[in-house]
């Protein structure tokens, strides 16, 4: 495969997913309408409701099996990026740059990975973001298109969340939970304010990357760090404000639960914890498709974080101010529900008390 | 727990969405085909405009009869090509999957 081919393959699988995206959703979304109105009974209330009125459906099933499929065309296969990068191994490692000598990257060899991280290929991503050194680089260009009608504005939704947390109040002392190769860090480092911003993650590919993308920043210091964010190697009281992005979704509910604990443990009194993730739902439709999106792209810890009592837990931690809200990526009011396919965008907040 | 264990080295089940798995691996190599397609006319395309722009490609030069190198040439890029066609139609995930059904109903 050469780059040509490889470009021509990743456009017409893009294209495919703007298709399926808009046209495709719109389609299913009148047919399950249709069914409702149909069936004489009132709108679905539960996930498995919807199951009922739509599996047998083909719109249904070629969704499913584009949506399944496409990602998989995407990361391997003969035009997929894993084999893509790695048969130019050697061109795009070399090609990785320093990043700003100001850039601290701290890794940790015997760090185990967890089971529930080695034994998923997460985002149908061959061998995780884990087992290979080119990991971190696959993983950078797959995300280009997450988001497919974001298309190159994908990187605007971290600027979007990072101004949404600097309005609640300044963070000087900022911890990036599940930093990956450092999207979600980089917004921070450049904002007025920062003064220790620290991303950590389990993949030392993905942290190199981070490293070598952070070539700009602020007047701050930037550390990436290669940790479990259930087992945080700081001292109480560390940090002004805890995020992550599109982290919570990734771990089993136990996980969560103690990054929460650790969350509460290293922020000040006072301090903020702030996670990006997907909670809540504008519909039940759009809850059955986010489940399914959930086992299609071999996530399936999103189905178990929407069906966690987060309130009950935070609350139980210790944490008060609970506010668990639809954010929008792109400027539409929040909440709403659009007429393309979407992440059910959610920003969970909640503080310590002083 | 929703999910049970995971340990990588046990093979999965292929996750399938029509009643008839045919069909599944059906539209893989469907699909595989359209790429190949678009790979095709994309490079046909740019090839067509540089001849046309040079005026280098002599009338007939298409339809004239292969040479042996041209043959091995071609009868490679066949079996490349109908490999990837085919392929799908085994049903081997390379990526692993949760290793339960991909039915929804049992969600509240």
């Amino acid at each position: 495969m050469d780059t040509r081919e490889f470009e021509a393959a990743q456009d017409f699988l893009l294209a495919a997913k703007k298709y399926w995206t808009t046209d495709m959703y719109r389609s299913l979304r009148d047919v399950y309408q249709s069914r409702v109105q149909g069936s004489g009974k009132p709108e679905p209330k539960s996930v498995g409701e919807v199951a009922e009125l739509l599996e047998d459906e083909p719109t249904y099933q070629y969704f499913s099996w584009l949506e399944r499929h496409l990602q998989r065309m995407k990361y391997s296969g003969p035009y997929g990026l894993v084999p893509y990068f790695s048969a130019h191994r050697t061109h795009f490692l070399g090609a990785l740059g320093e990043g700003s000598p100001k850039v601290k990257l701290t890794l940790d060899e015997s760090l185990p990975m967890p089971d529930y991280y080695r034994g998923i290929d997460t985002h149908q991503h061959v061998g995780g973001l884990w087992s290979d050194e080119m990991a971190g680089i696959v993983y950078e260009r797959g995300a280009r298109t997450t988001t497919p009608l974001l298309g190159e504005q994908h990187a605007t939704l971290h600027d979007h969340f990072t101004d949404f947390i600097y309005a609640g109040g300044p963070a000087p002392r900022l911890l990036d939970l599940g930093c990956g190769f450092g999207k979600s860090t980089r917004p921070f480092a450049n904002a007025k304010g920062s003064e220790q911003v620290v991303g950590i993650d389990l993949s030392a590919p993905c942290l190199k990357v981070a490293k070598s993308l952070t070539t700009t920043i602020g007047n701050c210091t930037v550390e990436y760090r290669q940790m479990d964010v259930t087992a945080l190697a700081f001292e109480a009281g560390s940090f002004d404000l805890v995020t992550s992005t599109m982290l919570l979704h990734e771990i089993p509910p136990a996980a969560i639960e103690k990054l929460c604990r650790e969350a509460f443990r290293v922020l000040r009194p006072g301090g903020r914890m702030v996670h990006l993730d997907f909670y809540r739902f504008p519909s039940t439709l759009r809850k059955f498709l986010h489940f399914g999106h959930g086992k299609r792209n071999n996530e399936p810890f999103m189905i178990s974080l929407a069906s966690m009592d987060l309130p009950k837990m935070l609350t139980e931690i210790g944490f008060v101010d609970l506010e668990i809200e639809p954010f929008s990526e792109t400027g539409d009011a929040p909440g709403t529900d659009p007429a393309e396919w979407r992440f059910p965008w959610t920003t969970i907040c909640a503080r310590k008390p002083v | 727990m929703i999910y049970p264990p995971y340990e990588r080295g046990i093979p999965r089940a292929e996750q399938t969405f029509f009643e008839n798995p045919v069909i599944d691996r059906f539209f893989g190599s469907y699909m595989a085909l359209a790429i190949e397609h678009h790979l095709l006319a994309d490079r046909v395309r740019i090839l067509e405009k540089a001849l046309e722009t040079a005026g280098v490609l002599p009338q007939g030069a298409l339809s004239q009869e292969r040479t042996p190198e041209e043959r091995r040439i071609a009868e490679k890029a066949a079996a490349d090509l109908t490999e990837r066609l085919l392929k799908p139609l085994v049903g081997v995930q390379d990526a692993l999957g949760p290793p339960n059904p991909t039915s929804l109903r049992e969600y509240r």
